[in-house]
This record gives C-alpha cells, sequence and structure tokens, in this order.
C-alpha cells in the first residue's frame, strides 16, 4: 500500500473532523470542566484555611475532620491525597489539584464525547450517499478505514488535549498556587493519556456506526454502552467497598500523650529522635510510640494489599483504568500513590514522573491494548463495508 | 378536531419510538443498571460502620516524629466510633419508612445518567427534517399542534424511562421496607421528580434538535449545556455556599435557625445556583429518601451549605425544576413555530 493516499486520508479526516463545529464545542467543554476544577481548589482551600482559623485556635495544621462516605481504597487514596494538598500550606500541588477535582467527572464523561462524536459519522455517510462516493475513490479500502481510525484519534487527542491545556493556562493566570516544572510535566502527560482514552471511545463509536449503518440506531446503542461504563464503574467501586479489610482505629491517645503533644516541647522541636521524646515523654509514651509504629506497618500492609487487588477491577472498568494512571500521575508526592499511608521515613527514592508512569504500566498497556484491538476490528469493518 | 389529530401524532411518534428494539434495550439497561448500583450500595451502608477513613488515618500513619514536626493534636480529633455514613446519621433521624437498613436511592446515578438518555431521546423525537414529519406537516394540523405532540409524546416515553429505572430499584427496596405503601409513596415521588428533572434535558434536546440542522451539533450543543449544568454548577454551588456562608456568617445561621430571608445580591445569586437543575434534584432526592424536611448534615466547619435548616425545601427545587422544563421545551416550540413553511 502506498503512503502518499494513506498520508493524504489522514490528514483529510483529521482537517473534516478538527474544523467541524462539534470540535469547537469539545474544546470549550474540556476547558470549562477545568476552569470549574480551578474554581473548586479556590473555594476549597480557602474553606479549609478558613476553617483552621475557626477551630484550631490559631494552629495552622490541626486538621478539622469531615466525614466522609466509605469507598473502595482507591477512592480513599484519592480523596487522601487531596485532603494532603487541600490542607497544604502554602498551597503545593500546582495544576494538579485543580485536575484531580475535576477528573473523575472527565473519566465519565469523556466515553459520552468520543462515542457521540463518531456515531454518526459512518452511518451518516452511509444515509446520505457520501460514502458511494468515498469508497469509490481508487484508493484501497483498508487505506480508507487506516486514515479514518488515525485521523479521527490525532483530532480527538489533540482537541481534548488544547481544551484542558487552555482551561490551565487561564487557571494557572488567575490562581497564586507556585507551579513548577514537574506539575506542568505530569499534567502535560495526564492530558495526553485522557486524549488517547477519548480516542478509544471515538473507535468504539465509529464500529458502532458502521455495524449499525444507521444513526438513530447508532445514538442509542452509544449511549447504552456509556450507560453501562458508568454503571460497571459505579457498581464495580460500591462491591471493592463493601469487600475491603476493615481497618481498625488505633487505641485512643493517654493523656501523656495529649499533654506532649500540647506541650511547647513537643509543638516547637522537629528534630527530636524518638529516644529524645521518649526521655521528655517517660515511658508511656515511648510505649505509645512504639506500638503507633507497629499499627501503622501492619495497616500499611493490609492497605497495600487491597489497593493491588482492586486494580484487577480495570479489566473490566476502563474508568478504573484510567483512573489508576490518574493516582499515579496526578500526585507528586509518592513513587505509589498509596504510599501516602506509609510511615514518612519510606519515601524512597525521591518521587518521579518516570516511577510514576511505571507504576500505572499495566492498565497504561491495557489502554494500548484496547486501542490497537479497536483499531484492528474497525479496519476490518470499514474494508468490508458494504455501500 | 385539532385535539384528534394531537393523538393521532402522538400515537405516531410513540408507536415509532416504543417499537425499536433499542428502546426495549435502553429500559432493560435502566431496570439492571438501578437494580446492581443500588444494590451494592446498599451492601456497602450495610457494612462496618467503624470503616476506614483516610483522614484519621493521615494522622495515624505519620511517624511520631512526623507528627511532632506539623504539630498535629490527638486531642483535636473526636473519637473513631464517632463516624456514621451520612446515609446511617439520616437513617438513625427517619424512622417514619420504619426500614431496617438507610434507604439508599442511586441518585448520583441517575443524576449523571437521565441528562443524557433524555437529551438523546429529545433529539430523535424532534421535528426534523428527517422521519415521517415533512409528511405528517403536509397534513391538515396547526404548528403549535404539531410541536406540542412530539412535546407530549417525549414526557410519555421519558416516564417509561424513569419508572424502568425506579421499576429496578424498587425491587430491592422492597427486601428493605416492609410497608409497601410507604414503598408506593417513596417511588411516586421519586418518580414525578426524576421525570421533571429529565424534562429539562428532553426538552433540551427536543429544542436543539430544531435550532441546529446537523444532528451531531445538536447532541454536542446538548451535550455541552449538560456539562455546565451537571458539571460545572455542582462545583460552582460548593463555592457560592461556603462563599456566602463564610462572608455572612451571621446572617447565614440566623436565617438557617429561624431568622430573616437574606436580602443581599449575594444571597440571591447564590439561590439561584442551589436551584439549577442537578443542584435541585440532588437535594430533592437526598430530602426524599431520608423521608426528613432537612437535607443531609454537612461540614460546617468549611461552611457547607448542608447544614439542615431552612435553606432547603423540596418545594423550591421542584418549582426550579418546572420552570428549566418549561424554559427548554419552549426555546424548541418558538423557535418551531417561527420556521418557514416546509423547513421543518
Amino acid at each position: 500500500m502506498s503512503m502518499k493516499p494513506l498520508v493524504f486520508l489522514t490528514t483529510f479526516f483529521m482537517t473534516k473532523r478538527l474544523a467541524s463545529g462539534a470540535a469547537l464545542l469539545l474544546t470549550v467543554l474540556c476547558m470549562l470542566l477545568l476552569l470549574s476544577g480551578f474554581l473548586a481548589a479556590v473555594e476549597r482551600t480557602e474553606g479549609f484555611a478558613s476553617a483552621y482559623e475557626r477551630s484550631s485556635g490559631g494552629n495552622p495544621v490541626s486538621l478539622p475532620v469531615q466525614t466522609l462516605d466509605k469507598g473502595s481504597v482507591h477512592t480513599q487514596v484519592w480523596k487522601a491525597t487531596d485532603y494532603a494538598y487541600l490542607h497544604s500550606y502554602p498551597i503545593i500541588g500546582g495544576t494538579l489539584l485543580p485536575l484531580r477535582l475535576t477528573a473523575r467527572w472527565l473519566f465519565i464523561i469523556l466515553p459520552f464525547v468520543g462515542m457521540l462524536l463518531s456515531a454518526c459519522e459512518v452511518s451518516g455517510e452511509l444515509e446520505t450517499g457520501v460514502a458511494q462516493t468515498l469508497y469509490g475513490a481508487p484508493v484501497p479500502r483498508s487505506a480508507l478505514g487506516i486514515s479514518r481510525v488515525i485521523g479521527d484519534s490525532v483530532a480527538v487527542t489533540a482537541l481534548i488535549s488544547l481544551g484542558i491545556a487552555l482551561g490551565l493556562a487561564i487557571g494557572g493566570l488567575l490562581v497564586e498556587y507556585e507551579i513548577g516544572t514537574a506539575h506542568v510535566t505530569r499534567s502535560a502527560v495526564f492530558i495526553l493519556v485522557l486524549g488517547f482514552y477519548t480516542s478509544i471511545f471515538v473507535q468504539l463509536g465509529s464500529l458502532i456506526s458502521a455495524v449499525s449503518r444507521r444513526s438513530a440506531s447508532a445514538l442509542w446503542v452509544c449511549i447504552m454502552v456509556g450507560l453501562a461504563i458508568i454503571g460497571i464503574y459505579v457498581s464495580s467501586d460500591n462491591l471493592l467497598s463493601a469487600a475491603h479489610a476493615q481497618y481498625s482505629s488505633f487505641q485512643r491517645p493517654p493523656m501523656v500523650v495529649n499533654r506532649f503533644l500540647s506541650s511547647p516541647q513537643g509543638m516547637s522541636n522537629p528534630s527530636m529522635t524518638d529516644e529524645e521524646v521518649a526521655d521528655i515523654g517517660g515511658p508511656e509514651l515511648a510505649r505509645y510510640m512504639m506500638n503507633l509504629a507497629a499499627h501503622q506497618d501492619a495497616l500499611h500492609g493490609l492497605i497495600q494489599a487491597d489497593y493491588q487487588r482492586e486494580r484487577w477491577v480495570a479489566l473490566i472498568s476502563p474508568v478504573h483504568a484510567i483512573w489508576e494512571v490518574a493516582q499515579q500521575l496526578l500526585q507528586d508526592r509518592h513513587n505509589f500513590s498509596a504510599e501516602l499511608f506509609a510511615p514518612i521515613a519510606a519515601m524512597d527514592p525521591p518521587p518521579s514522573i518516570r516511577r510514576s508512569l511505571a507504576a500505572a504500566w499495566p492498565e497504561l498497556a491495557g489502554l494500548v491494548v484496547a486501542w490497537l484491538v479497536l483499531f484492528a476490528i474497525n479496519v476490518r469493518v470499514l474494508s468490508k463495508l458494504e455501500v | 378536531m385539532q385535539g384528534h389529530r394531537l393523538l393521532t401524532v402522538i400515537l405516531s411518534l410513540l408507536k415509532t419510538t416504543l417499537q425499536r428494539r433499542t428502546t426495549a434495550v435502553l429500559y432493560g439497561v435502566m431496570v439492571v443498571l438501578t437494580m446492581v448500583t443500588m444494590g451494592t450500595r446498599i451492601a456497602v451502608v450495610q457494612g462496618d460502620v467503624n470503616s476506614f477513613q483516610p483522614v484519621y488515618a493521615l494522622i495515624e500513619h505519620m511517624t511520631p516524629r512526623g507528627m511532632l514536626a506539623h504539630g498535629y493534636r490527638f486531642s483535636a480529633l473526636p473519637p473513631p466510633s464517632s463516624f456514621r455514613d451520612p446515609a446511617s446519621v439520616l437513617f438513625s433521624e427517619s424512622a417514619s419508612f420504619e426500614s431496617d437498613v438507610p434507604i439508599e436511592t442511586p441518585e448520583g446515578l441517575l443524576v449523571v445518567a437521565l441528562p443524557f438518555i433524555a437529551l438523546l431521546i429529545g433529539a430523535s423525537l424532534s421535528p426534523r427534517r428527517d422521519g415521517p414529519v415533512l409528511t405528517l406537516l403536509s397534513a391538515p394540523i396547526r404548528r403549535v399542534t404539531f410541536y406540542l405532540a412530539h412535546a407530549v409524546a417525549l414526557i410519555i416515553v421519558l416516564a417509561l424511562v424513569c419508572a424502568a429505572a425506579w421499576i429496578g430499584g424498587c425491587t430491592l427496596l422492597l427486601l428493605t421496607m416492609p410497608n409497601p405503601w410507604q414503598l408506593i409513596q417513596l417511588l411516586t415521588l421519586l418518580l414525578s421528580y426524576s421525570l421533571l428533572y429529565a424534562i429539562v434535558f428532553g426538552g433540551i434536546g427536543l429544542s436543539f434538535g430544531v435550532l441546529f440542522t446537523k444532528r451531531v451539533t445538536s447532541l454536542m450543543a446538548g451535550l455541552l449545556l449538560i456539562m455546565v449544568l451537571v458539571g460545572v454548577m455542582p462545583s460552582l454551588r460548593e463555592m457560592s455556599g461556603r462563599t456566602y456562608a463564610s462572608n455572612h456568617r451571621e446572617e447565614f445561621i440566623e436565617y438557617i435557625e429561624g431568622g430573616a430571608v437574606p436580602t443581599d445580591l449575594a444571597w440571591s445569586i447564590d439561590r439561584a445556583i442551589q436551584h439549577t437543575p442537578a443542584n435541585a434534584i440532588r437535594t430533592i432526592f437526598w430530602i426524599t429518601e431520608s423521608y426528613s424536611p432537612d437535607s443531609r448534615p454537612g461540614c460546617m466547619y468549611c461552611g457547607s451549605l448542608q447544614k439542615p435548616g431552612r435553606g432547603y425545601r423540596v418545594a423550591g427545587g421542584v418549582i426550579a425544576l418546572t420552570i428549566a422544563a418549561m424554559i427548554s421545551l419552549a426555546i424548541g416550540g418558538f423557535a418551531f413555530l417561527c420556521r418557514e413553511e416546509g423547513t421543518a
């Protein structure tokens, strides 16, 4: 197969997609969503700041406690990381926090967007007769299929990335967060993955369109597939919440611990060793801290095991697959997101984007495999399309 | 005469919509979806209440030195046993339904899923140039009657979708609610409210189908509006609520305790945001499933508006949804009536 018609057709399909009114709407849509994330981030950090003042008598790091819904370990890790950023002073996380606050909504909406974008594409061409002209062109049919899928995927990835990047740029100008290179890099990689994730559904929509041959039927089927995706996501998360181990809370600290932690020595000397703490606080405090350390280790083991077990659900839930990638990429404090619950001393070596990507490699590989499988099926179906 | 024609068009539209295989599958999907999500949620709520909470873990899992360095104080925390799932809190406060477990409706799922379904149904029922529309238009029927028929057909199809959703939920609620009469009462309320919510988005689909010539553009425009109303507005709701509560704390507390209703502009803006469709229906569901006049208790530390009190009433949300539904249907009607003959 010659490359020239393939490149020409890919450019044609890509330009067609990029120049449509729907493309503009999609870009605006992604931008709006991210800006709402910025709004939520500003409002929540300010809310927590005022809550500290009200509840802690001026101690800026005393946490106001909010009751939370139960959830899977993934949900808990996600929320705890949000909390870690929201409770930070000065605010850390840069562009990661607004992305975190909108990401779970994006995971649900983008499958719908992707499928609706392409649901009327092939069927529309069949209904209007454009397909007869298109498939009458002197190029191999497989070239048409390949170029359509690649052109659409590149265009949609570019549009999603553009919309979110615009949102990030505008939001970044509005807030006073410190935005570092690591934040920008992580955000950029995540946005690209998000675009890729959407392109999977663009392919799925195109496939449904080609198989059903009627736009109305294709739209209905796409909506039902979208609903099934939401249903699987919500139900599996509920099931995981009900199934995970019950983590016990540690005993209430004795008075001596409260007294010590509230004392000027306890509050103001971060460089104290455990031995020095024990020397000052006495044997009761030393015993308490030893037991607490053992409890932490046991609990951390349980959390890690449950977290890893929950990752298998990504095999049936695409939302969970992209969510796992977000868990790793949209945080810059740990090499593995669930380490949030580990003792601080365990944070070695320092976190990096390469390690975050490595941590999420099974899910990333799964998304690539899904894209390739759909690509192969699409090309086959489009090559054999009766016009 | 016009009444007879109206009925004929409605029946014709219903016949073509309901006879599709995809419609039957959609109803089936809704039943299974709500059944599964509701069943799994009940399993979660019935679990151990001393479940794991990240905020505790954040503190418990720091090294003692880390705690000291950050100045954490254990005494600032309530004991773990004080944790209760919000649904459990409501359950203990609402004995009206005599249920053995908290009543859990898949409100989150419906708030997100219903707009998409309704938009698509609205767009597919829109009086467009395809289908039997032109033939019907050539019949001696008033344009307003013709559009009204589409609107009525849309409402009937949406009512069936909502019924399918709640039938799925109903089967499981039977396990938790021993009194069938109360179950019927609860489901009637939930069905009516969710239908009102669905009409808002169905109307958008119907109207955009008239306004835009290309189907995909009308769907994308509808999707954008869904994103704003269902995605952005809940974020704004929190922001506006908390900002108001933190800037006008005294007035706000006085209001929720039964005092004067604030009259400033910030309050009006906040009320408007609180009553956008997704915010209104969520609050309505919370209040209805708890069978209580109050919303879920929330976090007053952060200035959250979810504190029980006068802030939320079902009536306000229902009125807001009704107005939104009427506006969304009327836009398409107005555009349709202004169209040239034969260009429907």
